[in-house]
């Protein structure tokens, strides 16, 4: 009870301290009246698209982008300032729906981001006829679920916020705004629940993020890339994600959420390999299931790491491990062909890629077509024409089945990648070379950080306990205990 | 830059490993060993190994060679084919009769000694010529190595233990209180068939006992769980009823009752308990006393002709019972090593302690 109590003061203080911090930026506003006017004309000099409207009569002129505000609202603003007489003005835009512009920086913002500036003689007042316009919220098209919740974030970053606060009721979450890059300020919002995440941690987030001086980064998967602390590796280090209930899972977990504006991706920090295996199916199922389906998982990354690879290794270097009833068909099917097994595999794996990745870029109903096109070619007319062989085409297909079921579409890319190398080492070692790039993976894996907590965090440094919350997925009985 | 350099360095100093590609290796599956009349080269070395014809279908190639040694004659198999020669994956081994009457050990020894060979490939023995059962072409039936791998696999789960391969051969071969066996294997009208064990002393071959007689062997085997056991008997007044009994083998135990200085006397007691799914007499076999007829009877012909078996064993001087082993465990190294285990197994005297219990007499009254 007694910490509670404290826990409330605490806030009460800091939303008392928040109240003062305003008035004294009120008070502090210091306004340059008819430098502003000109500061802002020479500003925007060259900017034909930009629109004036004027009010000779009471002398005001608003500008905005006529693009970027609501028109309606505009209209019904307009009807109302025709009616006003210069003595009803002053009055009327001290509603608060008038914020006054205190300086240029925060004008330029404000006209940006899509509002209307109305000058008068005096000040700058912001009008706030930004348009709501983007992506109504859509079910996730990368991260789908079949239980659970099928809201997406769009691409305005305060939708994305109310999804974000209408799922946690509390004051406890808390936000920072942050502008990154030079010339065009992008907004990132900073996300975390106080006391839950870790104050170093937040600090750091906001140095890295306002550390970042490039403007051309126009999404979040673009921005936790400046930010990451290995850039050079192929695995993603930031979890982004489309999907608000993952999110809010995660900031209650003690992690850090970035919100970017014109981005439909948050992204997470500091979190380890095992939560791109985490999809919010596991916990709308029982955890018998997701446990399973999880462990699942984990075969099938091994699947599409390893598959391809063991092929070549069997069947170049260790004819020895071919089960008697196996070899018939691995013989006859690999008597046509005339490359050595690595060639062939990487063949069949760039064919697969190729596929993919022209099915990912082209308008669905063409995709179709590339995808019966591509069944028939490598399935039917590659084996016909001796140029791979059957068996390796199951092998191929099943380490492709295998790298979707990864939840995480940046993981399976990555994995997409490490599974050459080691249809590559195979090719030169065999089951040596399988050792070798596990041995390798395995130490890169290890070495890897994320906002300095190490990649593998369940595993190394070995936590048994956690286990259950992250290697598999435990019940929630348990759960309850941690809080 | 000196993460890469290193890396190139492994790849270009270390070479690339042989490259073994199975469409250019001729993996041979089963081979066979014969003495031959040739003084030159004592040894016949049959190879078969699996090939795929130019129209694409799995064919078989056997090929035939005389040599001084078997690694020998292996050289001589290479020069008569077009495929790399591998031996990784052998399936079967088989041995002719008069070879293994010569001694086995050496012939094992060469696939040991070779790391690509697995221990676990079987071994078996052929009544007349290896190469007789290896070239043998079976209608429908592609490679004898994959045929006579079932087979031993199959005697195996029909609980006549003979899955012997190279690992349990040798051990029993080095273990001084057991004496292995193989199965035999005979060209019968254009078919391999299983034609009983072969009993070994030491590593050679001593004499072949007939399936009819391997059977109480196996029954005095401990691995041996279950099986069956057809015979005529005589319950009552009428001539002989064939009965069939499937049994389980509820207890197994040797005993040697003696001391270090008098191994005389030993033990074998087994508990069999039956059902009885066939009996062609009139009387009724759901009846207890009945039962208790059958059992005594079916008891005493085991007892009998077990002991019959025995003696045959102890006379040829094999002990595939592994009765020595229990003799062992009764006394010190040092009396062990000063014992003629092979005097002192002749001369024990071992009985057949047997009991069966007939359960049920099956589905039918």
């Amino acid at each position: 009870m007694r910490k509670d109590r404290n826990r409330f003061l605490k806030d009460f203080k800091l939303q008392k301290d928040q109240i003062r911090n305003i008035t004294r930026v009120k008070q502090d506003t210091k306004i340059v009246r008819e430098s502003l006017l000109e500061q802002f004309i020479t500003d925007f000099k060259n900017s034909s698209d930009l629109s004036v409207t004027e009010f000779p009569y009471i002398q005001v002129k608003i500008y905005y982008f006529s693009y970027l505000i609501n028109k309606d609202h505009y209209e019904q603003f307009l009807s109302k300032l025709r009616n006003i007489t210069p003595e009803q003005l002053q009055p009327y835009l001290t509603h608060s729906e008038f914020k006054v512009l205190p300086d240029m920086k925060v004008l330029e913002e404000a006209i940006l981001s899509g509002n209307a500036i109305l000058f008068t003689e005096k000040q700058a007042y912001e009008l706030p006829f930004q348009q709501g316009k983007g992506r109504s919220i859509s079910s996730s098209e990368t991260e789908t679920v079949i239980l659970g919740a099928h809201d997406a974030f769009v691409e305005s970053v305060d939708v994305n916020l109310s999804l974000i606060r209408k799922r946690v009721m509390s004051s406890q979450l808390k936000t920072i705004k942050l502008y990154v890059g030079n010339t065009s300020k992008r907004t990132v919002y900073l996300l975390y629940i106080e006391g839950a995440a870790s104050d170093k941690d937040i600090e750091e987030v906001k140095k890295r993020i306002l550390s970042v001086h490039n403007d051309g980064i126009t999404d979040t998967n673009m921005l936790v890339q400046f930010i990451d602390e290995h850039p050079n590796s192929p695995f993603p280090q930031f979890y982004t994600t489309e999907r608000p209930d993952v999110t809010v899972y995660k900031l209650f977990e003690g992690k850090i959420v970035g919100l970017m504006d014109n981005s439909p991706n948050a992204f997470c920090t500091p979190v380890s390999f095992f939560d791109f295996m985490e999809s919010m199916d596991d916990f709308s199922q029982r955890w018998i299931v997701g446990t399973f389906i999880k462990i699942i998982r984990y075969i099938a990354i091994l699947v599409t790491l390893l598959f391809t690879a063991l092929y070549v290794a069997v069947t170049t270097y260790h004819y020895e491990m071919i089960p008697q009833a196996l070899l018939p068909t691995l013989l006859e099917s690999r008597s046509k062909v005339p490359f050595p097994p690595v060639i062939e595999a990487l063949f069949l794996e760039f064919l697969l890629e190729l596929l993919r990745e022209a099915g990912a870029r082209l308008p669905t109903k063409v995709g179709q077509t590339i995808g019966i096109v591509g069944g028939i070619v490598i399935g039917q007319a590659a084996v016909q024409a001796g140029i791979t062989s059957n068996i390796l085409i199951i092998v191929v297909a099943a380490s492709a089945i295998a790298s979707f079921v990864i939840p995480s579409y940046l993981l399976s890319g990555s994995i997409r990648i490490v599974r050459f190398g080691f249809i590559i080492l195979t090719g030169f070692w065999g089951n040596i070379g399988i050792v070798f790039g596990m041995g390798i993976l395995i130490i890169h894996l290890s070495s890897l950080t994320n906002l300095n907590s190490p990649y593998l965090l369940p595993i190394s440094p070995m936590y048994p306990k956690l286990f259950k919350y992250s290697l598999i997925r435990g019940p929630f009985k348990k759960k309850a205990e941690r809080g | 830059m000196n993460k890469v350099f290193v890396i190139i360095m492994i790849f270009v100093l270390t070479g690339c490993a042989e490259q073994r590609i199975i469409d250019d290796l001729a993996l041979i599956n089963a081979v066979g060993y014969d003495v031959t009349e040739n003084k030159k080269n004592p040894l016949k070395l049959t190879g078969t190994f699996p090939f795929i014809t130019k129209d694409g279908k799995y064919d078989r190639k056997t090929i035939i060679v005389e040599g001084k040694s078997s690694k020998e004659a292996r050289e001589k198999v290479r020069l008569k084919t077009n495929l790399k020669l591998e031996s990784g994956q052998i399936r079967v081994t088989l041995y002719g009769q008069e070879l293994a009457k010569h001694g086995m050990l050496p012939y094992l020894q060469s696939l040991v000694r070779d790391p690509s060979i697995g221990t676990r490939a079987k071994l078996a023995l052929a009544e007349d010529q290896a190469s007789d059962i290896l070239m043998l072409q079976i209608k429908n039936e592609g490679q004898n190595a994959t045929y006579l791998e079932q087979f031993l696999t199959k005697l195996n789960r029909e609980n006549l233990r003979t899955n012997y391969n190279i690992y349990q051969f040798l051990r029993d071969y080095y273990d001084d209180g057991i004496d292995p066996i193989l199965p035999v294997f005979k060209v019968e009208k254009n078919n391999i068939v299983y034609n009983g064990i072969g009993l070994f002393h030491e590593d050679k071959l001593v004499e072949i006992l007939k399936p009819s007689e391997a059977r109480y062997l196996f029954l005095f085997r401990e691995e041996m769980k279950q099986g069956n056991f057809v015979e005529q008997i005589d319950v009552g007044e009428e001539e002989k009823a064939s009965i069939m009994l499937n049994y389980e083998l509820k207890e197994h135990h040797i005993e040697v009752q003696s001391t270090a200085a008098n191994t005389k006397k030993a033990s074998i007691n087994i508990e069999l308990i039956g059902d009885v799914l066939e009996y062609t007499g009139k009387e009724d076999v759901s009846d207890p006393k009945i039962q208790k007829k059958i059992e005594n009877i079916i008891t005493k012909k085991i007892n009998q002709e077990g002991k019959e078996l025995i003696v045959k064993l102890q006379k040829l001087q094999v002990d595939p019972l592994g009765i020595n082993r229990y003799v062992r465990n009764k006394m010190n190294y040092k009396e062990w090593k000063a014992l003629d285990k092979y005097q002192s197994y002749q001369e024990m005297n071992i009985n057949i302690e047997a009991n069966i219990i007939l359960n049920s007499s099956g589905k039918w009254k």
